[in-house]
């Protein structure tokens, strides 16, 4: 499959995919357990394939990569939150909360509908929503002039499913192994940093 | 929640799995399985979302959005670029 049309063809499937649900006749329960379902292969066929390419050595010399583009997204995310409520005069704990989801829509929507109200959980949803779109549609452009791996901060949590989707298209099992452990790292902090900005 | 860590398992079971017997046992055709899966699950992705945010493309709530998304994606680029010039 050629490396220019593959984004493509991801993109294409999952607009299909949203524009069918309403002809599927599924319900969201029935169509999250398919989705799961097809997470689950999807990982373990992308993790017996990356481990089976690894060797000890390599997996030492990620950490320090995996950290710095952790700090970076958290960073990043941070920045951006504090820049967004400058700009369009919004809270800064609310802005910050938003921002920290780094594309764990399924979170932070629901979490800010609950503690703000349902205008900033679906800025909260979308936004995050949109950070994952537009890693799976920059990730590739952006990293013919930036390499590879740097851009792998910008899609946040959704590096260890969705987007890894397309970070897997360079076929350089370190680049995968780094975009996994960054995702499940960010995973891992989301539900913490959220919280604490909304305390 | 629940679903993260249980692919979070998943991964590492894989990850041994591949890294002790991956030698002896090799998935066949490895890379399109994955590019096959990868259409599938973007797909039923869409499916489980709904075409709402098609639908709703322009509204109030959707600039703001992609303004948000789009400094966090900017400013996460910028930091990694930063930290990995400094640090890497």
């Amino acid at each position: 499959m050629k490396l220019s049309i593959f984004p493509l063809i991801l993109l294409c499937s999952f607009v299909m995919g949203s524009l069918l649900s309403p002809l599927s006749g599924l319900g969201n329960d029935s169509s999250s357990e398919i989705q799961l379902i097809a997470l689950s292969v999807f990982i373990f066929v992308v993790s017996y394939d990356v481990g089976s390419k690894m060797r000890a050595s390599s997996i030492r010399s990620i950490m320090k990569q995996t950290f710095i583009l952790v700090i970076s997204c958290i960073a990043g995310s941070a920045a951006a939150g504090i820049l967004f409520a400058i700009a369009v005069n919004y809270g800064i704990k609310i802005s910050l909360a938003i921002a920290l989801g780094m594309g764990w829509y399924t979170f932070d929507g629901p979490a800010l509908a609950s503690y703000a109200g349902a205008s900033y959980g679906a800025i909260a949803f979308f936004s995050n929503f949109f950070r994952e779109l537009l890693t799976l549609l920059l990730y590739l452009p952006v990293s013919t002039f930036a390499g590879r791996i740097k851009p792998i901060a910008m899609g946040g949590a959704t590096t260890m499913d969705t987007t890894l989707t397309v970070i897997r298209s360079s076929k350089e099992p370190v680049v995968t192994s780094l975009a996994f452990a960054h995702g499940a790292l960010i995973s891992f902090f989301v539900p913490l940093l959220v919280t604490l900005a909304l305390i | 929640m629940v679903a993260d860590y249980f692919i979070l398992i998943v991964f590492v079971v894989g990850f041994i799995l591949g890294l002790k017997h991956g030698n002896r046992l090799r998935l066949p055709h490895a890379e399109k399985l994955g590019s096959v899966l990868a259409i599938f699950l973007l797909f039923a992705t869409g499916l489980s979302l709904g075409n709402s945010w098609l639908t709703e493309a322009f509204t109030g709530v959707l600039p703001l959005s992609f303004l948000m998304a789009l400094l966090a994606v900017s400013f996460s680029l910028l930091m990694a670029e930063l930290l990995w010039r400094n640090f890497s």
